[in-house]
């Protein structure tokens, strides 16, 4: 490449670093942000413990909890941390390419991945993604590195990117487990040290991990605190690639776009059929790690349902490698002209992402905050559900009115947030309606009763306005009582 | 001594079997009736994925790794006789010569080289030519009086003439490397070997687009295919580089005469009779593929007529004294030409959509596509590892474009037309060959009409996405054939192509 290309190349880079850091101030928190905020100001055990009982592993929650320590509970200041992460990901994964490929395709490799709209999406959150997704990169380079080196080199890199991996989030297991896979198809290269190399780093991490195992079991879990995932279908399976490459469009673009699949198929099958001028060490690993950890997380979905994009960020940097090096493997011209549609693509894209109300992923709870400070007084009351979104709801809101969840949940008591009944709606709302004139019924991340809250409001109260934000928050107001 | 040999790449048998598990996944979708919109359609489509998982086992079949090997011991006493047979009907003279003179210089003392010259009953102008140049270089030349049996009929004619114990065949243009005979006779030793193929390589395949993508499709076929084939004892003779056993010729009653792909069914016969044959994937000859479009589809129809009427004629399945192998080997062989009936069904699926919004389907595209695509990228992948990662684009453009020629061989078989055996031509054929790209772009235009017409009736929306989408796979899998057949690809970037290709072999 010229120096121009690469002149052009990081400039794309700082381009969208400097988007990134625009969005960072500018988006809504989320229900996952403000659980995360919320966690991490507690103390070190309290922290342990909430993230024990979530089924959520702690390292990210510890990271942050320091962090805010010295910086401050902002949530520009903890999405701070996660483009950190990002951006150390990015020399990381140049390193990884440049080892397995050129620096053209190194080059190229990271700036794709550094303007892909789902990775900045989670580069702008203040939860795990990022800090999964650099060691991830880190971890494939030392995988390499002991592979290549028949267990030699890369061991302590390997060794301490894979337990902080699995720390950091449960689902890196599923990359360690495709990683092991690909070994035993390779037949650990006939290589007997390299075999009992990983045989003995699998189990120290295993050693090193079963701690928390126990601690989590000891806790007993949570239920209820965190979303219902749905079970996947064959459409989220296609989606989750184009997640990855455009990010999260509205319903119906993705649909047409998912349904050109045979187009791409076209595509994969000229690709494949092309001579390689440029090789890519280990093509069978990055395809391997690319589509194996999801095909497990799916198939591990018809169990219990865990299928979604943001716990397969880990996926994207091997997957950015092989579109660099499929690019990469074209003639110059077409190299350029690619290049520049798919960058133009996941710019369009990232803008489209975060600027339109349609995106999927996105939350208001800003605006609706806006909304409550405004027009809620101290003689309403404002009730949530799920109540597990109390926790945005809470981080912006600054007016008078109290806010209660429905189904009631005290957060600072052990044990699961207890189950919805229509007798324990019609207590809660005759206790409310002793003290409150109206209701504000924040609705979002249905968990299968909303339906009966707002069929049991419409028929027993009197609305006075229903309002709907981004993406699927409804505010119902209803009159409690006319004295 | 260096001598090249057609890639291949052995397939571990995991991945066959992985393959296999696939296989029965992809199907399984095929036989829920959920699946369901239109009935007849779906069975048409039904019945091409049967034919593509019947031809993808049999591939499979066919790469499964033996640990036969093929070792030749040379042995420069055991010399058997051998006529060297060079079958031309009216070939230019000097590409005849440098074969004859090539099959002089063959390091082999026991030979004779005989021109079997059939320009005369051919009614070609040169057949003066090639006995006087037969004369020149001290060689035997057979010239035909009475015609009958095409090449068939030449060969059998020459050894009814002849009396040496082994007979090696050579087309006009294949020149014989000088260690033809000492690698292939050695296995003769075996009284009860029938025939030694040896590849058929075109010197020519950098020359323009269309000798590449001949060779690339000769490559598949004496790669993987030819090897997996000698497996189970079914390797079938290709018309030239090879040497056959007088013996088990004639106890065959000669060279088939009655079937324009001669040499597929006479390799049937010796095999039925109890011989044995081996595939040597060694270059030991060197010719010319065709070089213009037209060549090639009269070579293709060729081999897909003839191949079709072994199958409707005379099935290889219900042949008496063949291997369980040998029937599975000769009738993937000639299941193979089917493939333009399955592909004309692809076609029509999208355009029913787009013009009537009928569809065989009745679920959404991506739940098919989870079934489909982990067959379909297994299958390419075994296929690109078994060819030596080297497949190329235009191998399966020019094979998915004949898919008409293959359905017109369909239709001659049943119709029962005579077909004439026509020499693949030597020389590039001038004139413009766009008449053979017409249904491709009848095609073309039907598909811009029909999503027009969809676009119009539905806007857009995953339907129409999905068999837009499908019709443009197909559009661009006949891309290639078609700039071909319009002389639109540029010269120097087919040849650029071929070149690149060429390197690689």
């Amino acid at each position: 490449m010229k120096r121009l290309e690469v002149f052009i190349i990081y400039a794309v880079v700082i381009a969208s670093l400097l988007i990134n850091l625009f969005y960072l101030y500018s988006q809504s928190i989320r229900l996952d942000e403000a659980q995360s905020i919320w966690v991490a100001t507690k103390s070190v055990p309290t922290l342990l413990k909430i993230n024990g009982q979530d089924v959520q592993t702690p390292l990210y929650t510890l990271i942050l909890h320091f962090w805010m320590q010295i910086l401050g509970t902002d949530i520009v200041i903890s999405r701070l941390l996660s483009l950190i992460f990002f951006i150390l990901t990015l020399p990381f994964l140049y390193f990884l390419i440049k080892r397995v490929t050129n620096r053209a395709t190194a080059i190229l490799g990271t700036a794709l991945f550094a303007l892909s709209p789902f990775v900045l999406w989670y580069s702008q959150e203040a939860r795990t993604y990022t800090l999964l997704t650099l060691l991830a990169t880190v971890n494939h380079y030392y995988f390499l590195q002991i592979v290549d080196s028949k267990g030699e080199k890369g061991r302590w890199g390997y060794f301490i990117t894979g337990l902080l991996g699995i720390y950091s989030h449960y689902f890196f297991a599923f990359m360690l487990l495709s990683q092991a896979i690909y070994l035993l198809i390779k037949k650990f290269e006939s290589s007997r040290q390299l075999t009992i190399t990983f045989i003995l780093l699998g189990a120290c991490m295993v050693n090193l991990f079963l701690p928390w195992a126990y601690y989590v079991y000891t806790l007993g879990l949570a239920a209820n605190t965190q979303p219902i995932i749905p079970q996947p279908n064959s459409f989220n399976l296609l989606q989750i690639y184009f997640n990855f490459f455009i990010g999260f469009q509205n319903q119906l673009i993705q649909s047409i776009v998912i349904s050109l699949w045979p187009l791409f198929l076209m595509i994969i099958f000229f690709i494949f059929t092309r001579q390689v001028t440029v090789k890519l060490q280990r093509t069978d690993y990055f395809v391997v790690i690319s589509i194996l950890p999801v095909l497990l997380i799916y198939l591990f979905s018809f169990f219990k349902p865990i299928f979604l994009p943001r716990y397969l960020i880990f996926v994207t940097p091997s997957l950015f490698t092989l579109l660099a090096w499929i690019l990469i493997n074209f003639g110059r011209q077409v190299i350029s002209i690619v290049s520049v549609v798919i960058i133009a693509l996941m710019l369009l894209s990232l803008n489209f992402q975060d600027t339109s109300a349609m995106t999927p992923v996105k939350e208001s709870y800003r605006e609706v905050d806006k909304y409550l400070v405004t027009h809620a007084t101290p003689h309403d009351i404002i009730a949530v559900s799920a109540p597990f979104t109390v926790y945005p709801i809470e981080y912006y809101y600054g007016g008078l009115a109290r806010i209660d969840t429905i189904p009631h949940w005290n957060r600072y008591v052990q044990g699961p947030i207890p189950p919805f009944t229509t007798n324990e709606l019609v207590s809660q709302l005759k206790d409310y309606a002793k003290v409150y004139d109206n209701i504000y019924l924040v609705l979002s991340y249905d968990q299968g009763y909303q339906g009966k809250i707002v069929d049991y409001m419409d028929h027993h109260y009197q609305r006075l306005k229903s309002m709907e934000f981004p993406a699927s928050i409804d505010i119902r107001v209803y009159k409690l009582r006319y004295d | 001594m260096h001598l090249e040999t057609i890639s291949y790449h052995r397939v571990s048998r995991l991945l066959i079997l992985v393959d296999v598990l696939v296989a029965i996944f992809y199907f399984s979708w095929w036989v829920t009736p959920a699946h369901i919109s239109n009935l007849w359609l779906y069975t048409l489509l039904f019945i091409g994925e049967i034919y593509h998982v019947i031809m993808a086992l049999t591939f499979w079949f066919t790469v499964w790794p033996a640990n036969k090997i093929t070792v030749i011991v040379i042995d420069k006493i055991y010399q058997p006789s051998v006529a060297v047979f060079i079958t031309v009907a009216g070939e230019p003279v000097e590409v005849v010569e440098k074969t004859a003179q090539a099959a002089k210089e063959m390091d082999y003392r026991n030979k004779e080289i005989y021109i079997l010259n059939d320009g005369y009953v051919a009614k070609k102008d040169n057949w003066q030519q090639i006995e006087a140049m037969a004369k020149k270089l001290g060689i035997h030349c057979i010239t035909r009086k009475v015609a009958g049996g095409a090449k068939a009929g030449n060969i059998n004619n020459a050894l009814r003439e002849t009396k040496s114990d082994l007979v090696a065949i050579f087309d006009a243009d294949m020149v014989p490397e000088p260690e033809f005979l000492v690698r292939t006779v050695p296995f003769f030793k075996d009284q009860m070997m029938g025939f030694v193929q040896t590849p058929q390589f075109y010197v020519n395949s950098g020359e323009n687009l269309v000798t590449a993508a001949a060779w690339d499709q000769q490559k598949l076929f004496f790669g993987p295919i030819m090897r997996g084939k000698e497996k189970s004892n079914a390797s079938f003779i290709c018309g030239t580089n090879v040497v056959i056993r007088r013996k088990a010729l004639e106890k065959v009653g000669g060279m088939e005469e009655r079937n324009i792909a001669e040499d597929f069914l006479t390799s049937l016969y010796i095999h039925q009779a109890g011989w044995r044959s081996r595939y040597l994937p060694e270059v030991l000859a060197k010719g010319l593929a065709p070089q213009d479009l037209l060549s090639y589809h009269k070579q293709q129809f060729r081999w897909a007529r003839g191949s079709l009427e072994v199958l409707f004629n005379q099935n290889p399945f219900f042949k008496k004294g063949l291997t369980l192998g040998q029937k599975v080997q000769y009738l993937a062989s000639a299941l193979y030409y089917f493939n333009g009936f399955v592909i004309l069904i692809d076609l029509l699926m999208p355009l029913l959509y787009l013009f009537f919004a009928v569809q065989p389907v009745g679920v959404s595209t991506t739940s098919f596509a989870v079934y489909f695509l982990p067959f379909i990228f297994i299958n390419l992948y075994t296929l690109n590892l078994a060819a030596g990662a080297d497949i190329s684009f235009k191998t399966f453009s020019f094979s998915y474009s004949s898919w008409y020629l293959q359905l017109m061989a369909i239709f001659s078989v049943l119709m029962r037309r005579t077909v004439s055996f026509s020499v693949t031509p030597k020389q590039a054929q001038s004139g413009n060959y766009l008449k053979l790209s017409f249904p491709h772009i009848i095609y073309i235009i039907l598909v811009a009409a029909g999503s027009v017409l969809a676009i119009h009736r539905e806007e857009i929306n995953p339907s129409v996405a999905t068999n837009m989408a499908w019709a443009l796979f197909n559009v661009a899998m006949f891309m290639p054939y078609v700039l071909v057949a319009a002389n639109l690809l540029p010269f120097h970037k087919a040849n650029k192509m071929a070149v690149a290709t060429q390197a690689n072999v």
